[in-house]
Parts: C-alpha cells; structure tokens; sequence
C-alpha cells in the first residue's frame, strides 16, 4: 500500500464518491480532511476510523513519512478542485514519498448531469471552462467569455463569492444569466443577483452562443 | 497488449512461424486425399499436420494419438502432436509432447524450434533460449529470438534481428511477428502496416486473424471482420475465426450476430466445455440465464472437474433467484474456497440481506489475492453501503442515465448504487461480463442494449424506451460519464423530454479528470501551474478557434478527429509552447486497455498520429520562459 492517499470525493458529498476511493480511505490509519460540511465529515467517518482536520500540506506529508497508511479527502475532484491537495501532491513528488491519486468527479461533470448538459458530438457544447473563486478574484480576465464557465469552491465566503461575480459580470452582456447549484437547490438568475453560499457551483453559459452547439440553455 | 503477455499467446507465435497460404491449403488438402486410407505412422503424422493446419483440431489429435502408438519412438509422431496440442490451445498437453520429441532426438532442429515456442509460451525464457542455440541455424529460428527478445523486454533487439533478416528474405511470417512485437509496444499504425505487409505476401489464416485483432484494437472492426471472414474461408472446418468474429461482434455490441458466430464456432467442436462456457457468458450479458445454464450444465458433464465451470453454472442458478438450492450446493462442497464464501456473499447481497453479505465477501477477500481479493472488499463496502438506510426519495425518476467511470464498476458513486438498488430493469451498454456480475448484485433483470447494423443511433434509445413500463423504475449503465462523447444518453434526454418520461441523471469520473490527473502527476510535469482550473475542448472545435487555446491555462482537448485535423492541432501546440515541454496522452478510451504516454512537443504530431481515435490529450500550461 502506498504511503499517501489522495483522493477526491466529488462535488456532493457523499452522493458524489465512488466507491474506490471510499475503499482506499476506509484503508488507511488517519484520514485528512478539509471538509467544511459537517454531515459530509460525519459520513466519512462512518468508514474511516480516524479523521483529522489537516494544518497544512506540511503536516499531511509529515505523517505520512511515518507510514501506516495517510489519506488525503478533499472536496471535488483532487487535482483540480483543491489547493490543499495540490501542493500535498507536489511535496511528495519532491520528498519521493508513495502515493496513489485516486480520481473524482470535478465541477465540471457534476454539473453536466445537474444540468443536463454534454461536452461532444454535434449535441453537446465543443469547449468548456472550470475555474475557483479564488482563481477569478486574482483574475477576471482568466475566464473567457466564449466558453461556457463553470464557477465554483467549496468554502469561499458570500461576500468574496459575489466579488467575484462583481468581477465577472461586466465581461458579459447585461443581464446574463447562469445556473447556480447549491447545496439545498438550484436556481437560474442574472449574475449579479445570484446567491451563492460557501459551497456552490456555477454554471455561466458563453456570452455569444458557441456556433456548433445545439444543446438548449 | 504487453510483450509478455503478447508472449503468453504461444499459439499465435506457432502460427505465424507456420502461417498457411492459400496454397498451402491446396498442398495440404491434397496431401490429405492423397494419404487418405493409409494407416501406418508415417502418413498418420503427415495427415495429422494437415488436419491441424486445417483447423481440424480433434481429427488431427486423433491420428496423432494413433501415430504415437504405432511409433513411439519416431520424435516426429510426439512433436507435431505438440504442435497440435499448441494449436488448439492445450499449452500443458504440448509441453509434454515436445519435452518426449527432444529426449528423443537432442539433434533434430525443428523439434528445439517447437521446445522453444512452448517454454517461451510458458514465459521461460532461459529454457527457449537454450533450445533456440540447440536448433542451430534453422531460418525460422530468426522468429522466435525476436519474440523471445520482446519477452525480455528488449523489443529493440529482436526488431533490429527482424529488420535485419526481412532486409534479405521478407516473408509474411516476418512482417507478423514484428508486427506482434510493435503491437506490444503500442505501435498500433506500425504494427498494422506490417501486417497489412505480411497478408500481401501470404495470406494466410493465422495472418489474417492477427491482423483482424490489430484492426479491431485500432477500432476498425468492420474490416476487422472481413479478416475474420476470409479466416474463415481458408479454414472452414475451424472454429477459430468463427471465435474471433464472435468476439468482435460481441465488443461492439452486436450481440445476435456474436451469439450466430458463436454457433458456427460450436457446430465445428460441439463438445468443447471452453467454448460452452463462453457462449454461456454472452447469454448472461444478454440475461438469457435459461440458455446459459443449459450450456454451462453441458460444459459441467464434458468437464466434471472444472471448478470454474461449477462456480459458473451455481452462479447462473443464483442469479435465476433458485437461492435455495445455490446455498445447499455450497454447504455440499461443490465449490472451493473462496468462492464459496464469494457466491454465499452474492446470494445474500441479491436477497436483500446486505450487512450478512458483508462478512461473506471479506472472508472469500482475506481468502484470495490479487483482482479477486479486490473484488471481494468491493462488493463488501457495496454491502455495507446499501445495508445503512437511504435519505427518504420524495419522487423517484421513471429512468436514471447512470456513468460508471473508467474504473468501472469500482468507480460508481455512492448515488448510483443506491439508484441501480432502487430499479427493477437495468439497460448496460457495457458488454463487460464484470459489469454484467457486479449488477447481478442488485434485484433487478439486467438487459444489454444491443446494436442493430446500419440502425440509426436513435433506434437503440427507441428499444430501450419501449422497454419503460409504468411502475417500474429503469436504469441504463454507461461507461464513464454518460453526457461526455455519449450519443445515447442525449438520445435518451432528447426522447425522455418528448414522452414527458421522469428522469435523473448521475455524473461519473470522466477521461477529462483522469487525462488531466495522469498529466499533473507525472514527475516531469513539476509545479508548473498556469490559473488554477483548466479549459476543455473537442479538438476540430479548437483548431477551428484557436485564440480559445491560451497556452498558460491547462487544456484538455478529445482528440476524436482525422489525421489532417489532428496536424492542424499539432502545428498550433507547436506554435504555442517550448518543444522542449510535455504534452500526454490518455489513449483506449472506454473498456480498451488505457495506455499513458508523454511526448515532447516536437514529437507530439507523430504520436498523436499514432494513437486511437479515443485519445484524450493533456497540454499543460506553458511552463516559465517560454514564449
């Protein structure tokens, strides 16, 4: 068994794990996680023995190097949706220390089934875009406008979540509207009047349909 | 496929080292009405080669058995048995003629060619190498040190010798076994052409149904079946290419047509249990249970001692829900451990009694090792998750479109097992007879979606939809993610939104996650980053808009597109980063065997060019200093 496990478990937790990786964390001596939602954690540790809440990347990799068995969970999907794991993975790439990623679904394909939506074909949209919060409040310009944006994090405040919005509507048309999922449900609504809380995704459709897709909005 | 495991198919490398050209059938069939009525051990053995060339397996073992006995000493009449036990597949039979034709004539080169093949089947290397220096200077000894080389992994070499000898004297035998050896190091467009070489030389069957599997693997099974056919036709009392072409058939989900090939295989060795068993499997993928335990029954009696075909038959009994009697023949000791533990957990599981299942699976996991073991602590925590009660569904779905990633089935998410629990019939497009297994699990009647040739892609949906009955809840199982590259499922959508049909749709693990995943780990791929998140396209779509591609973002692009389109992306990757950087590739898109390579820049066109119409690429971000 490797040292280090890092896995993702989806976007909703625990809809969205797979079973692998419930396996290989249900495997190891101390599972990390920086799960904000209370009953996602809950859930896990009706499989995994012993959780902790990880102080850092350091720290994570520090255990590990004892051995044993460390698993890395963290929301969505692990090398795309969460920092934390990221620089988990990077530091035991450095340090030479085993480890095994295990994939999950990103907000890109949760959101696909939440809203019925394809990548492909002559039905489906042709190029897609997936960005953090974090990422967008750095840059606005990071995101095109000619592709379709899924928007998301899983612990940004209200405030920074609509800052980023803020940032993003004047590259749109007036009164552009998007898809926002939420824990509790989803709603359609112009940019700027949407509300997301900690853990949410976006969905923004292009600024100009994209000229092969087909699929309705 | 790997060169050792290309190397586990003995019977292939002893069939291009033969071959039998269409001549070579005339020669042989003449030969056989020539020693037809001869009965002394001489041409016993003569017409048994020839039956054995001419796929007539069983008649060929029985003139060889009869030659053995009339000259037991003659080290021919114990190695062409061999060879025929080789060709049909008997790998343990063979060894032990061939070790009798070599002790008892050290000297005789062709029976130290046939030793070699066989122990290099058996994955002995030293031993055929040994017998290869004991066979001397024998031409076709040229073919089995190549093959023998790409044992060892040193393909390179035995290349080197293959180039060497076809620079002299090329033959169909050589282009096919260096075709073998580049298949084996995934050179899918090389080993083709080669083969494409070798059939022109000499056409033979053996020939011809390698290259079939080459065409099939590239995702040209329709040609691929022209091979199979023509196979058939230099070989018309063989039940190999009929096999083969079932198998295709099968992979691309044209079931009745596999299930015909199957039959014609059958009629030409009615009483072999293997093929029994295997058409038994396609009955289960397609929930014909009655026929498959009519036909595993049979293979039961042909082979009483197989504890395969017990298992098999008692498993297609549980499925059929006789639980009873499945159980009592388990507590009798008609199977071993641990798959008695293994059928226990299953038989509970399809009950509805979950959290007993568990222990079942766990001890038949503590029990076994490898795949199996990992199987069994699958199936155990799928126990114990449908074992804890399910969140209260308000209005369930008439239909749920369910993707169970790549890994499948151990990469389905907590929310489609517990939807797959709630069905009473299950559509799969999977045709994994793994998948078919793990769905067995659940209460409902499993149903594979079966193409029609020439169908228009809507029609399969169309079945399934007639299939729907108020009440009922249906699920249809796709591989990866069913609204990434799945026409069906927006056939599906597109219908259920015409006839007002409730339904639910469940994301999975996609190639995009994984493509990107394999990328970002590899250790060339360092810290480099670009914005955190990434763009994802289809490849014609990119080329079409290239200012959509900004190098310091990493891309995902599907490379479904002809070679000219795939050039077109090579050049603008090209003129966007260093050629010095990475690019990767995730090529055999769906249940083909997932290949990860990484390709300089500068070489990106070549490979891109070389890889199956399925590959997904990974662009990372440009990395600093680049322009």
């Amino acid at each position: 068994m490797e040292q280090l496990i890092i896995c993702g478990l989806g976007v909703r937790v625990p809809e969205e794990t797979t079973l692998e990786t419930l396996q290989a964390l249900a495997d190891c001596r101390v599972v990390y996680t920086d799960l904000a939602d209370k009953k996602a954690r809950a859930w896990l540790s009706e499989y995994c023995a012993n959780i902790k809440t990880p102080a850092s990347a350091a720290a994570v990799l520090k255990d590990a190097a004892k051995g044993g068995g460390v698993g890395l969970a963290v929301w969505g999907n692990p090398q795309s949706s969460s920092r934390l794991s990221r620089d988990v993975e990077l530091g035991a790439q450095k340090a030479k220390l085993p480890f095994r990623v295990y994939g999950a679904i990103s907000p890109i394909g949760s959101v696909f089934a939440r809203s019925v939506s394809f990548l492909g074909g002559d039905y489906g949209y042709q190029g897609i875009q997936s960005y953090d919060v974090s990422t967008i409040l750095e840059d606005a310009k990071a995101a095109t406008t000619e592709l379709p944006l899924v928007l998301y994090a899983e612990a940004e405040t209200p405030a920074r979540w609509k800052e980023a919005l803020k940032r993003l509507a004047p590259n749109y048309p007036a009164g552009h509207k998007a898809r926002l999922y939420r824990p509790d449900g989803e709603t359609e609504g112009e940019l700027s009047a949407l509300k997301p809380v900690e853990r949410s995704v976006i969905l923004i459709p292009p600024g100009a349909p994209l000229e092969t897709r087909k699929t309705k909005w | 496929m790997s060169p050792a495991a290309a190397a586990g198919e003995g019977r292939n490398y002893l069939v291009c080292l033969i071959g039998l050209p269409p001549n070579g059938r005339k020669e042989w069939s003449a030969e056989l009405a020539r020693l037809e009525g001869k009965n002394d051990a001489a041409s016993l053995r003569r017409a048994g080669r020839a039956l054995s060339f001419l796929g007539r397996g069983d008649e060929a073992l029985k003139a060889l058995d009869r030659a053995v006995k009339l000259d037991a000493s003659a080290a021919e009449s114990w190695a062409w048995r061999g060879e025929a036990h080789l060709l049909a597949g008997r790998p343990d039979e063979a060894r032990r003629d061939l070790d009798k034709a070599v002790a008892l004539d050290k000297k005789w080169a062709w029976g130290r060619l046939l030793r070699a093949v066989i122990l290099l089947t058996g994955g002995d290397t030293d031993g055929a190498s040994a017998e290869l220096k004991a066979a001397g200077t024998e031409p076709e000894a040229v073919l089995v040190a190549a093959l023998l080389e790409g044992q060892r992994g040193r393909t390179r070499a035995g290349l080197d010798a293959l180039d060497r000898e076809l620079s002299r004297r090329p033959s169909g035998p050589l282009y096919a076994v260096r075709a073998l050896l580049r298949l084996g190091q995934g050179e899918l467009p090389g080993g083709l052409a080669d083969l494409q070489e070798a059939v022109a030389l000499e056409p033979s069957a053996w020939i011809l149904m390698r290259r079939a599997d080459a065409l099939n693997r590239s995702g040209f099974y329709r040609e691929a079946l022209k091979d199979a056919a023509a196979a058939a036709a230099l070989l018309p009392d063989s039940p190999e290419p009929h096999l083969q072409a079932a198998n295709i058939y099968f992979d691309q989900a044209f079931y009745p047509e596999a299930l015909a090939e199957m039959e014609l295989a059958l009629e030409r060795r009615p009483d072999d249990a293997d093929m029994l068993a295997r058409r038994a499997r396609f009955h289960l993928v397609l929930g014909r249970l009655e026929e498959a335990e009519t036909g595993l029954t049979r293979a039961c009696a042909l082979a009483p001692d197989s504890a395969q075909l017990r298992y098999e038959r008692l498993n297609v009994i549980a499925l059929r829900g006789r639980y009873g009697e499945v159980l009592k023949a388990i507590k009798a000791g008609a199977l071993q451990s641990p798959f008695d533990s293994y059928l226990t957990g299953y038989v509970l599981c399809r009950k509805g009694e979950r959290a007993k299942a568990v222990k079942h699976f766990l001890e038949a996991a503590e029990r076994s090792e490898g795949g199996f073991a990992e199987r069994c602590r699958f199936y155990a925590l799928v126990c114990r998750v449908l074992s804890k009660p399910e969140k209260k569904v308000v209005d369930r779905p008439q239909f749920y479109l369910c993707g169970v990633g790549i890994h499948h089935p151990y990469q389905i998410t907590v929310e489609i097992l517990r939807a797959l629990d709630a069905c009473e019939i299950l559509y799969n497009n999977l045709g994994d007879p793994q998948v078919s297994e793990f769905l067995g699990l659940f209460r409902a009647e499993v149903r594979a979606v079966t193409r029609v040739d020439n169908e228009p892609a809507m029609g399969r949906v169309q079945r399934i939809i007639a299939g729907l009955q108020i009440g009922r809840t249906t699920g249809f199982v796709t591989r990866i993610h069913p609204f990434i590259y799945r026409r069906i499922a927006n056939d599906l959508v597109v219908v259920c939104e015409e006839k007002k049909i409730t339904y639910q749709a469940f994301g999975a693990v996609s190639l995009t996650e994984v493509a990107w995943g394999l990328g970002v780990s590899d250790s060339a791929h360092g810290a480099q980053r670009g914005p955190f998140g990434l763009r994802v396209f289809d490849l014609v779509h990119l080329i079409k808009h290239p200012g959509q591609f900004e190098a310091a973002h990493p891309t995902i692009v599907y490379a479904i597109a002809n070679d000219a389109d795939r050039r077109s992306f090579a050049a603008l990757v090209r003129e966007r980063l260093d050629p010095e950087q990475n690019v990767y590739f995730l090529a055999g898109s769906g249940d083909r065997e997932q290949e990860v390579v990484s390709a300089k820049v500068k070489d990106a066109e070549a490979k891109l060019l070389s890889l199956d119409l399925g590959t997904v690429m990974y662009v990372p971000p440009r990395q600093k200093g680049n322009s």
